[in-house]
């Protein structure tokens, strides 16, 4: 084989996973889902607080999930292609464990600000997991900028209440783009 | 030392069988439509090259019926991915090689 060959084939095959990857989109459904349900979330926290946000999310986490696996489901049905599902499970339980757990480190601190912060920033690193799983650059730059934005709003010397409140729109509003943009293309070979 | 085209797969290396894995890895499985569509084959090109895949243990395919309609799924063995990986591999170290003598 000559060398041009082999860097001819190398490209042919990195281009037909790209498309297999993006025909896939295995991260649009769950973007605009979870990207409307934190913009509502924001809402629902600012006006009412406490319980309410509570409730938003054990009845919104759920029904979303549910919603986006489904879909997934359908799809591959349609399609004739399974995608996997584990690393992506995990990731999301991670993130509510995550989450959880900064806000009740920040809360034992005494810390109300850190709670805000680590629980955004690790939402971020878990769509920045989520990004690496599906291969999408759009998702990867959007969490690594959304991190940046939360550490700013820190930095800032926003109030605890004003960087959930931001961070949740922030990051509802740039995950629906992202979510959108990556929207799935037709593959052929 | 040996040349790196020494190390190519001839059960991998043929274009069909290089695109039919390189679909294969980056999903849980696929059905015989979605492959066939994918890689632009007729049933018959895509059944020779997955019998040669599944003989030498890269891929395996298990057929049921859905709604009463017969479906082959198909699905990348461990070995599969290493061969495909190996293979890859090995074109880049070709490419190098050269690139380093051009040097």
């Amino acid at each position: 084989m000559q060398p041009e060959q082999a860097a001819r084939a190398l490209r042919d095959i990195e281009a037909l996973r790209d498309r297999t990857r993006s025909s896939l989109g295995n991260i649009w459904v769950m973007c605009v889902v979870f990207g409307i349900a934190m913009m509502g979330g924001a809402i629902v926290d600012h006006f009412f607080g406490g319980m309410a946000t509570t409730g938003f999310w054990t009845l919104l986490g759920p029904l979303g999930g549910t919603l986006v696996a489904s879909h997934y489901r359908r799809r591959d049905r349609r399609l004739g292609v399974e995608t996997r599902v584990l690393p992506y499970l995990v990731t999301a339980i991670a993130m509510i464990v995550g989450t959880v757990g900064a806000v009740a480190l920040g809360t034992a601190l005494g810390s109300p600000k850190l709670a805000a912060v680590g629980a955004l920033v690790v939402v971020a690193a878990g769509y920045l997991t989520f990004a690496r799983l599906s291969h999408s650059r759009v998702l990867g730059w959007t969490s690594v900028g959304l991190a940046l934005a939360v550490v700013a709003m820190w930095a800032l010397g926003l109030g605890s209440s004003q960087i959930v409140f931001a961070g949740n729109v922030l990051f509802g509003a740039a995950l629906l783009v992202a979510g959108l943009l990556s929207r799935p293309r037709p593959v052929h070979a | 030392m040996t040349h790196p085209s020494q190390d190519l797969d001839d059960t991998v290396h043929q274009k069909t069988r290089l695109g039919l894995l390189a679909v294969l890895v980056e999903v849980r499985r696929a059905d015989f439509s979605y492959l066939k569509e994918a890689l632009g084959l007729t049933d018959g090109n895509l059944s020779r090259h997955l019998q040669v895949l599944e003989e030498a243990g890269y891929i395996e395919t298990s057929k049921v019926f859905e709604n009463r309609k017969p479906r082959t799924w198909v699905k990348a063995t461990k070995a599969g991915r290493a061969a495909l990986n190996a293979e890859l591999a090995a074109m880049r170290a070709l490419i190098q090689r050269v690139d380093g003598t051009a040097r």
